[in-house]
């Protein structure tokens, strides 16, 4: 059974069990989204300059909820980098009914364990892009429990299946508040039904505060054909200019083993084969500065301590008006370091491989 | 004849004086506390459900988001409902804040630093929209003089923070309406005496027997031509709240 029998049966589901009571809320239903553009400059060592137009189409149907009952459904229609040709996936297509004592949830869904730092090691899905700027990776065709036990502390049981039965993976999340820390403590089995089952993640995030900054760590322990573990530590902080501008500031250090780096970030921070024994250390920090209250600019970098290799992610971001956004992003990827040249930027963070720039505009409805 | 006619007007005079001297004198004993005591007995929302619109502005651009609020004592529920930002929700309990990220439908526990940033972009903080306090809690006040604002009588009423209590302007300036008890205008200040942000009344309404405003704007005196403007399209007093509502579930 491949995906697209799963989301035809889930519509067929949902349109049968349903189809009454969308009558008598039709007239309620409203539907929105946001339209996409944008155009990619780049350049790269080996394939030289390029640029890729590209465009997307959020939109979801609004369907109000009745009886502790709530139906999502939201897809995106997009540009496919690879052949160009235009693609869809749902986002969005599941049924939540609240019963007294639990929350069930069937469908596609997002699924997402982030508590705030910029690299999650201990999310439920670990192939998100970096920084979050790719979501895909989170939807999933799943079923969720969720059982509140008071209004900060609840259990979370997720059972997907991204693309086959035979990759399920089921997670147990758990999360409460000690003081004014919130605290999550996480396990995922890949591949449960698989012959050979996949790997185990065991996880602990924390996040609060220590006087003007906000603190935050996780700790993440890899069971597969060896043992691992990563380590998180991170903060942030906001300075007001005497304009009331704003600055906000964002660090974290990661020490992780090579093969869960390359499920976050994909090659971006692995440029070439590291050695499997030994943990990545990574260093990332964020830095946006309010220049009003419509724009902002923003500068993100990942530092890898092993290879020299680095990303610098500048964005510059303008609310033209309620609906409409500006969005300028440069990107440079600087791959292994270079120790010939001592006089230069290159000597620390390496050979230039990548850059980009990216404008775009969206549109809400 | 004549010296008991003298005596008795002087008589007369003196009681009037005395009656006139007594209305007055009354008048003259409100005290500040007593003032700020009758303005918190009409502001101070227990609970309430807000539908909302915020306009921020600065030049000639306008940004809108509506929101619907619900609040109880120290915790808030926000969710905005504008195309840009539908389904961003914050829920305040006490001085924790946690955001909902509609998208990837995550919950995110936001470092204390930003209650004091602007909400969404505007000119009102976190706290400034989230929190319904008792002034008389958290204050001392002075009565300062008495004017005419938006052709209402006021008291001129200075609140300095008490100490040890957590508040997000140290020094306020009031102006309260003597016969309905509102906030018309406030001038809020830095602890170093720096002039932060002078928010003013433009429209009240008397809901279920209380005066309240119901369009307003906050002016940040920090930056040049920037103001945000709140308006209540509709709102409910102490309506029945589910006491799952302030509850991290309820992002869900």
């Amino acid at each position: 059974m491949n995906k697209y029998h799963l989301l035809v049966g889930f519509s067929l589901i949902f349109i049968i069990v349903f189809f009454f009571n969308f009558l008598a809320l039709a007239s309620d239903i409203t539907f929105g989204g946001q339209l996409n553009v944008s155009l990619t400059g780049f350049y790269d060592n080996q394939s030289g300059f390029g640029y890729l137009p590209q465009a997307n189409l959020d939109l979801e149907l609004f369907l109000p909820p009745w009886d502790n009952n709530e139906i999502r459904v939201a897809g995106s229609l997009y540009t496919d980098i690879v052949n160009g040709q235009l693609d869809f996936f749902w986002k969005r297509l599941y049924w939540k009914h609240r019963f007294d004592d639990f929350h069930l949830t069937i469908g596609r869904q997002p699924i997402s364990w982030s508590f705030g730092s910029l690299l999650n090691p201990v999310d439920y899905s670990l192939g998100a892009v970096a920084l979050e700027r790719d979501y895909s990776t989170k939807f999933q065709n799943a079923i969720e429990i969720y059982y509140p036990v008071n209004w900060h502390t609840g259990l979370s049981l997720v059972a997907s299946s991204p693309d086959s039965l035979e990759n399920t993976k089921i997670g147990l999340r758990g999360r409460t508040l000690i003081n004014d820390f919130d605290i999550t403590a996480q396990f995922v089995q890949e591949q449960v039904i698989a012959v050979k089952p996949g790997q185990q993640r065991f996880g602990i995030t924390a996040k609060g505060d220590i006087g003007k900054f906000g603190v935050y760590g996780a700790l993440g322990y890899y069971r597969d054909e060896k043992k691992s573990f990563s380590l998180l530590v991170g903060a942030d902080y906001s300075y007001f200019f005497p304009s009331a501008n704003r600055l906000y500031l964002q660090a974290e250090y990661l020490n992780i083993p090579p093969e869960v780096l390359s499920q976050i970030t994909g090659s971006l921070m692995i440029r070439q084969p590291e050695s499997q024994d030994k943990n990545v250390h990574l260093l990332t920090g964020n830095i946006s500065y309010q220049i009003d209250e419509f724009s902002s600019i923003g500068l993100t970098s990942l530092y890898n301590f092993n290879n020299g290799s680095a990303l610098f992610m500048s964005n510059y971001t303008n609310h033209l008006s309620t609906i409409t956004t500006l969005e300028i992003q440069v990107g440079i990827v600087m791959g292994e370091k270079n120790e010939v040249d001592a006089s230069s930027v290159v000597s620390w963070f390496g050979e230039l491989s990548q850059v980009f720039v990216e404008l775009g505009i969206s549109y809400a409805f | 004849m004549i010296a008991r006619k003298k005596v008795c007007f002087i008589v007369v005079m003196v009681f009037f004086c005395l009656v006139y001297l007594t209305i007055v004198g009354f008048g003259e004993q409100i005290t500040a506390e007593e003032i700020m005591k009758r303005r918190d007995e009409n502001e101070y929302i227990h609970s309430a459900y807000v539908e909302a619109v915020m306009i921020i502005s600065k030049g000639g651009r306008k940004v809108e988001k509506t929101m619907v609020m619900y609040s109880r004592e120290k915790d808030a529920l926000v969710e905005f409902t504008n195309p840009a930002d539908r389904g961003t929700k914050f829920l305040k309990r006490g001085d924790n804040l946690w955001m909902f990220f509609p998208d990837a439908e995550d919950i995110v526990k936001i470092s204390g630093h930003m209650l004091e940033q602007g909400l969404m972009g505007s000119d009102f903080s976190y706290q400034d929209m989230m929190e319904s306090d008792k002034l008389t809690e958290l204050y001392t006040f002075t009565l300062l003089e008495e004017d005419i604002f938006l052709d209402r009588p006021c008291y001129i009423l200075e609140a300095i923070a008490l100490p040890g209590q957590k508040v997000s302007y140290y020094r306020r300036v009031a102006w309260i309406d003597q016969e309905r008890f509102i906030g018309l205008k406030e001038e809020l200040y830095a602890e170093s005496g720096r002039l932060l942000k002078v928010s003013e009344v433009q429209e009240v309404k008397e809901i279920e027997g209380r005066w309240l405003p119901v369009k307003s704007f906050m002016e940040n005196k920090l930056r040049k031509d920037t103001y945000t403007q709140f308006i209540i399209n509709k709102i409910k007093l102490n309506p029945e709240l589910d006491e799952r509502m302030f509850s991290l579930q309820s992002l869900r």
